[in-house]
């Protein structure tokens, strides 16, 4: 193999390796693309090149650094189940479909909507354009809230996007007696109350001393705000996953589960790789075949 | 020759450029999903009965999501009140969507205010999620074909908003 053949190699696995392994930073790094590029040119310099086999190489290239440098960098979106949640960085909004605590996140499929279509991703990668989508589980922690007669009270979550669910998508995190832990907040205006949600995992709620529930049950801690956010006096509780406990005149519940996010990644487009793909692959049956004569 | 593989090489760069400029980002995400089929659950209304948004179809359908606790809420189901007791002939129904309450304290604010349209109890509070409500009371109104009308409200409606809203769908025929 010759040093124009390996540098063509070198080239395209780069942008292919993005499709391979999409989400990595290091994709959308300058030196990594100027280095796919430097790599292409090299090749374009070699006194032994191939004409095809390099304009195949160079299609490659170029979608893997437009990808690279002008696709967005890699994030995830959370949303609560019945939310639709727009994404400025791609134009278009996910609709997080309704599902009960104890639903399999796999068997919840969000869809990305743009305009009138509307596209299911799954687990598996999902090729959008110029864009990889796949979901991961996320924590959600479904919450209820009724008065002392039991009688239920509506939840909101002002703060948030989604203004009437009682599903929070914990996206916050602090430090707690040395564990990290998610929190959220959420209202219930009928009691003025404000309440801060704190989830300890199963392997934290065991350090709960007195508080700690069942082994393996995840917990919440409820903390209690007035409007005016000062705390309010015997305020504080915790609840187990699946139980509900009576907290300053108000019946809390609490359910740990999960639910799907949305992780989107910028990939080169790849029908325009699977053409550069072709051109090169008719670049080495070009050689093979003059070698061979 | 040239000039063949030139157009080309453009046509491939505008095309892989076009994957990372996007279109129009939704500036603001609108109540409900305007002018699609509106999003339909199976709830309990304050009589027991369970309902369904969909089994309305064929009717202009003013879905009211409201709370006892929210004033405004309170302000405008008097004029709700007066819109379904003026066009519920012509094909109007009003519905009052209760986020997250129980029926008892839904039935008796609603008794208090002699509210004659059907309740509804959304404890789940999947009407109000579905229908992007960022805040209370919100309206949505949906036509014969059971599409929901752009614009949602947020916000209480005077009367003769309600009435200019649903003008043009009570004379549509389906």
């Amino acid at each position: 193999m010759t040093l124009f053949w390996l540098l063509i190699a070198a080239a395209a696995g780069m942008t292919v390796a993005q499709d391979a392994f999409p989400g990595n930073a290091l994709f959308h790094t300058g030196w990594y693309n100027v280095l796919d590029a430097a790599l292409l040119a090299a090749a374009a310099y070699q006194p032994r090149r191939n004409v095809i086999a390099l304009c195949g190489a160079a299609i490659i290239v170029l979608a893997g650094i437009a990808s690279g440098l002008m696709g967005p960098d890699t994030h995830t979106v959370v949303g609560s189940p019945g939310a639709t949640v727009s994404d400025p960085q791609i134009g278009s909004a996910f609709v997080f479909p309704l599902a009960q605590p104890d639903a399999d996140p796999q068997s919840v499929a969000v869809s990305l909507q743009n305009g009138s279509s509307s596209v299911a991703i799954g687990a598996h990668n999902r090729y959008y354009g110029g864009l990889i989508l796949w979901q991961s589980p996320h924590v959600a922690v479904w919450v209820t809230a009724a008065d002392a007669a039991g009688n239920r009270l509506t939840i909101t979550q002002p703060t948030n996007g989604t203004f009437l669910s009682p599903v929070l998508s914990m996206q916050q995190n602090t430090t707690i007696g040395g564990m990290n832990v998610l929190y959220d907040t959420f209202a219930v205006p009928a009691v003025r109350r404000t309440v801060k949600a704190v989830l300890f995992d199963a392997g934290q709620a065991s350090h709960l001393g007195n508080q700690a529930p069942a082994a393996g049950t995840p917990a919440v801690l409820f903390a209690l705000a007035d409007r005016a956010d000062r705390p309010v006096p015997g305020g504080i509780g915790i609840v187990p996953s699946g139980s509900v406990k009576k907290i300053d005149g108000l019946r809390l519940g609490a359910r740990v589960g999960e639910y799907p996010a949305v992780n989107v990644a910028s990939a080169p487009y790849l029908p325009v790789l699977i053409v550069g793909a072709l051109v090169l692959l008719g670049g080495v049956v070009r050689t093979a075949f003059r070698s061979k004569t | 020759m040239k000039w063949l593989f030139a157009a080309a090489g453009a046509l491939i760069v505008a095309v892989v450029l076009k994957q990372y400029f996007p279109g129009n980002s939704p500036a603001t995400v609108q109540v409900a999903a305007a002018g699609k089929l509106a999003p339909s659950f199976v709830v309990p209304s304050i009589s027991g009965k369970n309902e369904i948004l969909a089994a309305y179809r064929g009717n202009v359908v003013v879905m009211n999501l409201w709370a006892t606790w929210c004033p405004p809420c309170r302000a405008e189901m008097p004029d709700l009140e007066k819109l379904y007791e003026t066009y519920r002939s012509r094909g109007l129904v009003v519905i009052g969507i209760n986020q997250g309450e129980s029926r008892q304290r839904a039935a008796s604010f609603a008794q208090s205010l002699r509210i004659k349209y059907p309740i509804w109890l959304d404890t789940e509070q999947q009407y109000g999620r579905t229908y992007i409500a960022i805040g209370l009371p919100t309206t949505v109104i949906i036509d014969r074909s059971g599409k929901a009308v752009p614009p949602g409200f947020d916000g209480p409606l005077t009367y003769s908003q309600m009435k200019n809203a649903i003008a043009p769908l009570i004379r549509a025929k389906h």
